[in-house]
């Protein structure tokens, strides 16, 4: 009860708060030291969701150690394939006490014309993890490494959504495998995970925390992880580096955005949290050990660069699957 | 307008609708390749929309469907000043905040309802038009973390 | 029976206080937010899950299981007293308890549908702990051409639904399978129908639609009926549940929990779907089907059987597989990485313990809803006896804040409205509201699953004959549609010879 209700009564104060700021800005343009008032974070999804986990944790890692003098306020704004909570904080131009994490969505909603607003309209902090994928077979289909998969005439995978992470490695391992690969848009994870064990599809990209509980049942089994190097979770698992595609690495960035304009301090400021959050215990005990996700640290520039590079890769997919000219 | 009036409009309003469905479906595409595309769905409700309200247009305008009473002048009036009410108090929302525009929307819709109204029932729909939004708001918005719109007054 | 042995080990350590208490809050909050127009399971137990959280352990998942199975006894209270769908799944306990309220049998109606929650449960929770791992294979042979066939078979079922003019009962089947494409089409990846609107991108939710066009219809269209007197005459006997009504509708009460288990299992068509076949289902079987839509208790029994018994069946997958089958499964999923377990086939052999415990919750606190909800029936049926000049501004003020609350959105509550005003014209003109709620429901998973085969079979048509499970489906649907018109030739005798029995 306490969470929600501080929750509510926190976007009142900030409410309040925002109404003074604006009085004092006009009056006293000397800014005070950073940060100065609660931190809205605003999760474009619902509860219980990997997203809403990812937020909720790195919230409850920065108060646990203590790194910021105020509070982080989580709080959902599901809708519109993340598109409103997305648009709430976009339209918060240049206030830095606006907070969101990435997701898929927050590039593929846009690109498929679903949102206002899109990835140049926030700023990059840092990420402090990524994600990779595992492709999986089912373990009764027979093929125990990925150059099996070579002797298949056509193989079909599952995705959630058209334009997917799913989606654009198996256009990249078809092309590397040379053997065809068709996306079958599912309508979520699970539906997605119950056509491989049904055997309803050949292959699966699946997220480390789903892939491990049915690697370990021996249910799935891993050809390859989509890292650039061997996950510390899944060290029996070769990256497509290793097997010589070169051109399959890919994963998610697990990073956090504010508004377009944000001032350069305060870039700086949230790197300096965010490096100490990626390297603590709390953070690898509350999430790396639980999602089995690679610990990593990015800076804002790196993790810029990985967000342009992502969408120019959803583009192309698009591209190429005829969604747009 | 006679309820038969209505039948035979809706009908032919169906016609034109299905004929849309059938033009939009075409626009999304019948087939992506080898499988059905976006249009191909649409395309069959518009055929089938169009084929069927002309078999109602036909049986209404022949008088071969037979239709229960309508509404008298006096309900439909009723039900159109509701659903004005709620629109207006849904378009206030945003400046008024929720609490307030339901609180405004409920005496409203309460004195719609009974038109001649005694002072007891003042009382109680006074009461209950106060009440209903307060515990709404802090159901929805305390308990269970729902965003309601605010209004200047901050609730 | 030595899972019945493990269900007991499981009930007794769930019944520790602080479990107790824990399952009662959860099923608590869960018949609040049921009995809330437009906010169902998935909402409540994603609103639940960051204090659950907080319980750790057994606690935690007994608490979000108890705002599920909640819900579902809590979802036929504003449907039977208001027409107000209190969430998805008991949109078809509208279709008898509404006119039951209406005939001044509020009492027997809201009895009748904790029974059949009920049964619903107990069956359910049996069938969860017994042959959870046969049914989850059976739950995976399912693929997309299967569930075509599956869905072409619920249709020929359900078409007895049609009402008087099965003409526009097709009509408003198709503007419901219309209204199912609006959105982003998850195949193909263009909107359809959005006409720019940020708000469609994500489609119509089905509540939004459920509660304009039964519930505010229902409002507008009953104006002027009763401002002076009460919605109808009550006795103090209207008020109280009637227990031979469960001896009365025991076939649809099996009937809708086996329907509501099986089709609950399957992952991706969920809890709605299942009522609707278990009402089309009773109807069919009926020796008069014209009773049902009158206000019957069999018509309530068999969706609300159905409902219970199928968030059950849905947590199959979830518990056995590790797979989040529906969208309420996939937060209590997030609920169980929180407490730190990770959900996948060894969950059972990892952490018996945990999971018997869990079962057993779910026991008690279906047995509690049935107490807390049978005692709450005389005091929520009095509620119709406030003038409707009182009565109707609350309740709109309630759809407002609950239809809001559904994806904060001001554009649903407009959505609403605008879905009440054309039901009331529809309901005047006799297209039925029934089959155009199916479609919605229903169209997606047929078009979706008929593109996903298509894709899978390059566009070969004869995938769906090949597959076994699909070819009897098809066979079955064949069989369904045909009977009737088989009935027909062989002169009706069936028909006449029944007319006198109810």
């Amino acid at each position: 009860m306490t969470k929600t209700a501080s929750t509510s009564f926190g976007r009142l104060r900030t409410a309040g708060v925002a109404l003074f700021a604006t009085a004092a800005l006009a009056a006293a343009p000397a800014a005070a030291e950073y940060p100065e008032r609660d931190i809205q974070m605003i999760i474009p999804f619902g509860a219980g969701g990997g997203s809403d986990t990812l937020a909720r944790t790195i919230a409850e890692v920065i108060a646990e150690l203590d790194l910021l003098p105020v509070n982080i306020l989580p709080e959902n704004r599901p809708g519109g394939s993340g598109a409103v909570g997305y648009s709430t904080v976009a339209k918060e131009t240049a206030d830095p006490y606006f907070i969101a994490t990435v997701s898929v969505s927050f590039f593929t909603t846009p690109l498929l014309g679903g949102s206002p607003v899109s990835y140049r309209d926030f700023t990059p902090l840092a990420s402090i993890a990524q994600s990779p994928y595992i492709m999986v077979a089912p373990a009764a289909a027979g093929y125990e490494t990925l150059d099996d998969l070579k002797t298949a005439g056509r193989l079909t995978t599952g995705t959630v959504g058209v334009v997917s992470d799913a989606a654009l490695l198996a256009k990249l391992t078809s092309n590397a495998l040379g053997v065809q690969i068709d996306a079958i848009p599912f309508d979520g994870e699970g539906e997605v995970l119950a056509a491989l064990l049904g055997g309803h599809v050949n292959v699966g990209y699946m997220n480390p925390s789903e892939a491990m509980s049915q690697i370990q049942a021996g249910t799935l089994r891993p050809l390859a992880i989509s890292s650039a190097e061997r996950s510390p979770a899944f060290p029996d698992v070769p990256t497509f580096l290793e097997l010589g595609h070169d051109q399959i690495v890919h994963t998610q960035l697990r990073g956090l955005v504010m508004p377009a304009g944000v001032p350069a301090e305060v870039v700086t400021y949230w790197e300096g949290i965010l490096q100490q959050v990626a390297t603590s215990d709390a953070w690898k005990t509350k999430y790396i050990d639980r999602f089995h996700d690679i610990p990593d640290f990015t800076d804002a520039a790196g993790f810029a660069e990985a967000i342009a590079t992502t969408n120019a890769r959803y583009e192309t997919l698009m591209k190429e699957l005829g969604i747009i000219e | 307008m006679t309820i038969h009036t209505l039948d035979k409009a809706v009908a032919g309003l169906l016609i034109l609708f299905g004929g849309w469905l059938i033009w939009t479906g075409l626009d999304y595409g019948i087939m992506q390749g080898t499988t059905p595309g976006a249009g191909l769905f649409p395309l069959i409700m518009g055929i089938a929309i169009v084929v069927l309200s002309a078999i109602n247009l036909f049986r209404a305008v022949t008088n071969l469907e037979t239709l229960s009473a309508g509404m008298s002048r006096r309900e439909i009036i009723k039900a159109a000043g509701v659903v004005v009410v709620l629109i207006v108090s849904l378009l206030l929302i945003p400046v008024l905040g929720m609490t307030l525009a339901t609180l405004g929307a409920m005496v409203v819709i309460g004195l719609l309802l009974r038109t001649d109204p005694s002072r007891a029932f003042l009382v109680r729909l006074a009461a209950v038009s106060l009440l209903t939004p307060i515990i709404c708001w802090w159901l929805f918005d305390g308990l269970l973390g729902v965003p309601v719109p605010v209004g200047p007054l901050g609730f | 029976m030595e899972v019945l042995a493990l269900l007991w080990n499981g009930i007794v350590a769930a019944s520790d206080p602080a479990i107790l208490m824990c399952t009662l809050l959860g099923a608590v909050v869960g018949l609040l937010i049921g009995a809330l127009p437009g906010l169902g399971p998935t909402a409540g137990v994603a609103i639940m899950l960051p204090i659950a959280a907080g319980f750790g352990g057994i606690a935690a998942i007994a608490c979000l299981g108890g705002v599920y199975y909640g819900s579902m006894f809590g979802g036929a209270i504003t449907s039977i007293l208001l027409g107000i769908p209190g969430d998805a799944p008991s949109v078809m306990t509208v279709v008898d308890g509404y006119p039951m309220a209406q005939k001044g049998e509020a009492g027997r109606a809201l009895g009748m549908s904790v029974f059949g929650s009920f049964v619903g449960g107990v069956l359910g929770i049996l069938g969860l702990v017994a042959i959870s791992v046969p049914v989850s294979q059976f739950a995976l042979a399912f693929g997309p051409t299967e569930m075509t066939a599956m869905m072409c078979f619920a249709l020929s079922l359900l078409s007895v639904l049609g009402g008087r003019n099965a003409i526009k009962g097709f009509v408003a089947l198709a503007i419901g399978f219309w209204l199912g494409t609006v959105g982003l089409d998850p195949i193909a990846g263009s909107t359809r129908y959005t006409f720019g609107s940020v708000d469609l991108f994500d489609g119509l939710d089905f509540s939004i639609i459920a509660v304009g066009l039964f519930g505010l219809t229902a409002i507008f269209t009953t104006l002027e009926v009763s401002v002076d007197k009460p919605l109808a005459r009550y006795s103090f006997r209207s008020l109280m549940p009637r227990f031979s009504d469960a001896i009365l509708s025991r076939w649809q009460l099996a009937q809708g929990s086996v329907v509501g288990f099986f089709i609950g299992v399957l992952p991706g068509v969920g809890a709605t779907a299942a009522t609707m076949l278990s009402y089309a289902i009773a109807k069919r079987t009926s020796r008069n089907p014209d009773a049902y839509g009158t206000g019957i208790v069999q018509g309530v029994a068999a969706p609300e059987a159905a409902n219970n018994s199928a968030s059950y069946g849905s947590m199959i997958p979830l518990f056995s597989l590790g797979i989040p089958g529906s969208a309420t499964t996939a937060v209590m999923m997030g609920g169980l990485l929180m407490v730190g377990l990770q959900p996948g086939p060894l969950l059972f052999a990892t952490n018996p313990d945990f999971v018997w415990s869990v079962f057993g919750s779910f026991a008690i606190g279906n047995l509690a809803l049935v107490f807390l909800t049978l005692a709450l029936t005389p005091l929520l049926a009095s509620a119709l006896f406030v003038s409707t000049a009182l009565l109707y501004p609350i309740v709109i003020a309630i759809v407002v804040f609950g239809v809001y609350a559904i994806d904060y959105s001001l554009s649903s509550v407009m959505l609403t409205i605008i879905a009440g005003a054309i039901g009331v014209v529809l309901l005047k003109l006799d297209y039925p509201a029934v089959p155009l709620i199916l479609g919605l429901v229903l169209g997606p998973l047929l078009e979706r699953n008929i593109r996903r085969t298509m894709i899978s079979s390059q566009g070969d048509l004869s995938v769906f004959i090949e597959r076994p499970i699909a070819l009897v489906l098809f066979i079955a649907t064949i069989v369904v549609l045909l009977v009737p018109v088989a009935l027909h030739f062989l002169g009706k005798r069936k028909i006449a010879a029944d007319e006198a029995e109810i």
